[in-house]
């Protein structure tokens, strides 16, 4: 009775909601967000290096490269937060006997990701590329699914591993 | 305004002492007392918002651990701690769905 009443109340005055936040193993898991996330930095890093070349910059250049930098820096971050979540939640003992390597290569995409954020250098971008795509691509295979390489159809156009779902 | 208020509860987490869409009676100055292991807290979470978990423990440097009561709860460690400015009061009653 009190509970109905309460609920007729809510109805009027829309009380304020409280969240008891579950934490429920989805088991949706995907690199290509840590791989699009790598092709920002490279892009942020082509658009910045016109600006690194020149001597001095104007209002507005600099107001360009702190916009830059700022999603270079985040997508790094992202790139981080999206392996480090397949590597803790998805990756078990099963996948690391497969792929031993996995463990390593998490560790060096952390720091190249660290790199890539340091710099505006665009070796540094590829390289957390290489390693990103190698996670995709042990990823897919832990899940039995093939891939291909192909050139992204947008800017910076470079090489990604994509999984081949249709077969 | 009066010193206390309603809140309605969405997740299940805290099943199943607050079970999922009941309503609690908040009291947010009772926060100033001694606050026990136990307590239901409504929270302000800098990740997850506003929440309602339970008081897990107070560590030496005063601040608060908070859980939930579902094994699907946001674990502990995961959560962090709140200092006592984030919470927004306690919890006196809970008033669940009918079943």
């Amino acid at each position: 009775m009190l509970y109905s009443l309460i609920k007729k109340i809510d109805k009027k005055l829309k009380f304020p909601v409280l969240s008891a936040h579950c934490d429920i193993p989805c088991k949706i898991y995907d690199p290509i967000s840590a791989q699009i996330a790598v092709l920002t930095i490279i892009r942020m890093v082509d658009l910045l290096e016109p600006l690194k070349a020149k001597s001095s910059l104007t209002l507005d250049e600099q107001a360009e490269m702190i916009r830059l930098v700022n999603q270079k820096e985040k997508h790094g971050i992202k790139v981080k937060e999206e392996i480090c979540i397949i590597w803790g939640d998805y990756i078990k003992a099963p996948q690391l006997t497969q792929y031993p390597e996995l463990h390593e290569l998490t560790h060096n995409i952390m720091l190249a990701s660290s790199q890539a954020k340091q710099h505006i250098n665009r070796d540094a971008a590829m390289k957390l590329l290489d390693l990103v795509n190698r996670f995709a691509e042990i990823f897919w295979a832990t899940k039995q699914v093939s891939t291909f390489s192909a050139l992204c159809p947008y800017p910076p156009a470079q090489t990604l591993i994509y999984p081949q779902l249709q077969e | 305004m009066f010193g206390f208020h309603f809140c309605k509860v969405t997740g299940m987490s805290m099943s199943p002492t607050i079970p999922e869409n009941s309503y609690v009676f908040v009291v947010p100055w009772l926060k100033i007392l001694n606050l026990k292991e136990g307590a239901l807290l409504k929270v302000f979470h800098p990740r997850y918002g506003y929440i309602v978990k339970s008081l897990a423990k107070v560590d030496k440097n005063g601040l608060f651990w908070l859980k939930g009561h579902h094994k699907t709860s946001v674990p502990i460690e995961k959560l962090g701690p709140v200092g006592k400015s984030q919470i927004q009061g306690k919890v006196l009653w809970v008033f669940p769905p009918k079943p």
